[in-house]
């Protein structure tokens, strides 16, 4: 590896530090090859396409302070799923699921488009990157609980989902402060199917990202949703990638981002095979002072015939001064497709406030209402009472801030 | 019980502000149904919004009292607890928003601002129920989001289905007659007349006298570019119907 001070010609201070963070760690080959595909762009600015509306470099000037233990909980915690808790040792798992290896550092599969994914698969210490194989469906969903407080968290989960198995996942991605980079791999073989919800919180100290890469085979599936309220920049990630035919994904979302808030939703949905479908409906609101960024791509390549892909992200903004940045992109090679996208952002509709107001609805109750109910068309594939869940979460915050 | 008087109001936005309520006198007392008829463009709907409080209908002039009280003070959902209510002429859709979830929330809203009791989740269904099933209204059909995919005709019921759950004390039905069938037109009229009584009164904004054939109104009042011009008995809504508006429309200037 060339000299960290070839690698960054220009760092920054928290750059430094985590260079000097890598330099504490044991040396390992893979490590290197991480680290070195962060090294390529350092921490991403908005010169940096992918991140252009999210500025992580200008977020982490240095690394923060540690946060402090929060009154923050997951609306998961009231689901009936088995808890693991990453980063506290092994973890015991429910019958089905076993762990491969309790230190995964092999490369990050491109990794030189993912700068902080690699960073945070280059920093894990033992015991914070785990490879899980699934071999039968988990009798309850698995909720996976990821560090709250560290200055520095840096944690990958790699799960591969054997054949036919059905898997269920609920992520807590809950930060108190300092700066974290978390991994997800899945590798859904064939005919296998991940469901995966997410539940993202956090203060506006916390900068926070979440790189998740989801591999499907031959006629596995993803079902995703799941709800984010940002952080001083929060960026949530996702790739997927049809390699097999007939593999199918739903990657929905909500978003309510309220005053000094920023949440990135960021996808690529890549289809290699023919007779892959993909549906992307992400929804949100901003309030003054939050902003919100939705990038979303769908790249088709030249053999993937037939691919049925839709996509949707519709933002309201609730007040003056709350902003939304959306970037939806379809790239297409194949000519025999089906492939559409739509965006719009707008406020509330007026005349439906006016009407409720008439039945005898206050007008903040009214615009909570219907603003909860403009967010929960993302979250309608969930299972009835995990969708509930996050629902009373989204009617709470709303209540509270409108 | 409704008291207008010498009422003005602007419509529009800062620069564009038209007049189009000029100088309205009306009074409903408790017990009584009055119906409003007039030209397209008279100002009939303007009427149903400045009193129930929508924004961009600005009162210039004059009072509009409910049971003594200032409504004109008071916020829409102030003006709904105080018992008024409009049938839209176009009910608007509320997405993602289930009926009975709607009608619910309206009915203990205007409880909590009126110092009321919540209604128990099951006086609520069995209250609702009954009501439906007069409105000739399906189980699925509360469970749909409000208005959205409903018919014209459906959505004047679910108008009435509100209005018969809420049971308040002024009622506007603004041209609910509009878009229904024979049989429809009987539903809803049976409705309404269901809500009849000594201590509510009732304004019936329709270009018809075969709705006024099923909800009999004690006074007719003609309403034409902002004011009554015309008041009479039920004869004068059958003369309308007859003549037109011309002529009433020429006595009056
Ligand atoms: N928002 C508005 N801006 C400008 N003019 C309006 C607006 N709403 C209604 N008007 C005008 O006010 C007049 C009365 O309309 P309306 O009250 O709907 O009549 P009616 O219900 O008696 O048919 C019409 O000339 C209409 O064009
Ligand atoms: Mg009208």
């Amino acid at each position: 590896m060339a000299a960290l001070k070839d690698l960054f010609p220009n760092p920054n201070a928290a750059e430094l530090e985590l260079a000097g963070l890598y330099a504490g760690l044991k040396a390992n080959p893979q490590r290197e090859r991480n680290f070195e595909a962060f090294a390529q762009t350092g921490l991403p600015h908005t010169r940096v396409e992918a991140w252009k509306y999210s500025d992580l470099r200008n977020a982490v000037q240095s690394l923060p302070e540690a946060g402090v233990e929060t009154e923050m909980t997951s609306a998961f915690v009231s689901a009936d799923a088995t808890v693991i808790e990453i980063g506290s040792g092994v973890p015991k798992l429910p019958k089905g699921m076993r762990v491969a290896s309790e230190e995964n550092l092999t490369a990050l599969g491109g990794a030189e488009d993912l700068p902080v994914a690699a960073l945070g698969a280059a920093l894990t210490r033992a015991g914070q990157s785990l490879l899980i194989e699934v071999t039968q469906s988990p009798e309850k969903p698995v909720h996976l609980v990821f560090d709250t407080v560290s200055a520095n968290a840096f944690q990958r989960v790699s799960f591969v989902v054997r054949k036919g198995v059905q898997f269920s996942v609920l992520e807590s991605h809950i930060r108190s402060g300092g700066f974290s980079s978390i991994v997800l791999e899945y590798s859904v073989e064939a005919g296998a199917a991940l469901e995966r919800f997410i539940y993202q919180k956090a203060v506006t100290s916390a900068v926070q990202v979440t790189t998740c890469i989801i591999h499907l085979a031959d006629d596995a599936s993803l079902s995703q949703a799941g709800i984010g309220f940002g952080a001083k920049l929060a960026r949530m990630e996702t790739q997927v990638y049809h390699h097999g035919e007939n593999a199918k994904a739903s990657i929905n979302g909500a978003y309510l981002v309220g005053d000094g808030y920023h949440l990135d939703q960021t996808s690529l949905v890549r289809h290699a095979q023919p007779h892959c479908e993909t549906e992307q409906l992400v929804k949100g609101a901003v309030m003054d002072g939050g902003r919100a960024v939705f990038q979303g791509k769908f790249f088709v390549a030249k053999k993937a015939q037939k691919t049925a892909a839709q996509m949707a992200h519709n933002a309201l903004i609730l007040e003056n001064g709350g902003e939304v940045n959306a970037k939806p992109e379809l790239e297409i090679y194949a000519d025999d497709v089906e492939c559409a996208h739509g965006n719009t952002v707008g406020a509330l509709d007026e005349t439906a406030l006016f009407y409720m107001r008439q039945r005898g609805i206050p007008e903040t109750q009214a615009r909570a209402l219907l603003t909860r109910a403009f967010i929960g068309e993302a979250l309608d594939d969930m299972p009835e009472a995990l969708g509930e869940i996050l629902m009373e979460e989204a009617g709470a915050w709303l209540t509270e801030r409108l | 019980m409704l008291k207008i008087e010498n009422l003005t109001a602007t419509v529009g936005e800062d620069d564009e502000t038209k007049e189009i309520i000029k100088g309205l006198t009306l009074e409903v007392p408790a017990g009584e149904v009055h119906a409003i008829m007039g030209p397209n463009g008279a100002g009939k709907s303007t009427m149903s919004y400045v009193l129930t409080g929508r924004d961009g209908y600005e009162v210039t002039g004059g009072s509009a009292t409910l049971n003594g009280d200032n409504i004109l003070e008071m916020e829409p959902e102030e003006r709904a607890a105080a018992g008024l209510f409009l049938s839209f002429q176009y009910p608007v859709e509320i997405p993602g928003v289930p009926v009975m979830t709607f009608v619910r929330t309206a009915m203990n809203s205007q409880r909590k601002l009126r110092g009321e009791e919540e209604i128990s989740a099951a006086d609520f269904l069995k209250k609702s129920r009954a009501v439906a099933a007069k409105l000739k209204l399906t189980p699925e059909m509360l469970k749909r989001p409000v208005n959205v995919g409903f018919s014209g005709g459906e959505k004047k019921r679910l108008e009435i289905f509100q209005m018969m759950m809420l049971e308040p004390g002024f009622l506007i039905l603004d041209e609910t007659d509009s878009g229904l069938d024979i049989d429809a037109l009987r539903i809803v009229s049976d409705g309404v007349n269901e809500l009849r009584s000594p201590d509510r009164g009732m304004l019936v904004i329709t270009h018809y006298q075969r709705l006024l054939d099923h909800i009999q109104p004690d006074k007719v009042h003609v309403l034409a570019n902002g004011k009554i011009i015309a008041t009479g008995g039920p004869e004068l809504a059958l003369r309308l119907e007859k003549e037109g508006y011309d002529g009433v429309l020429s006595e009056a200037a």
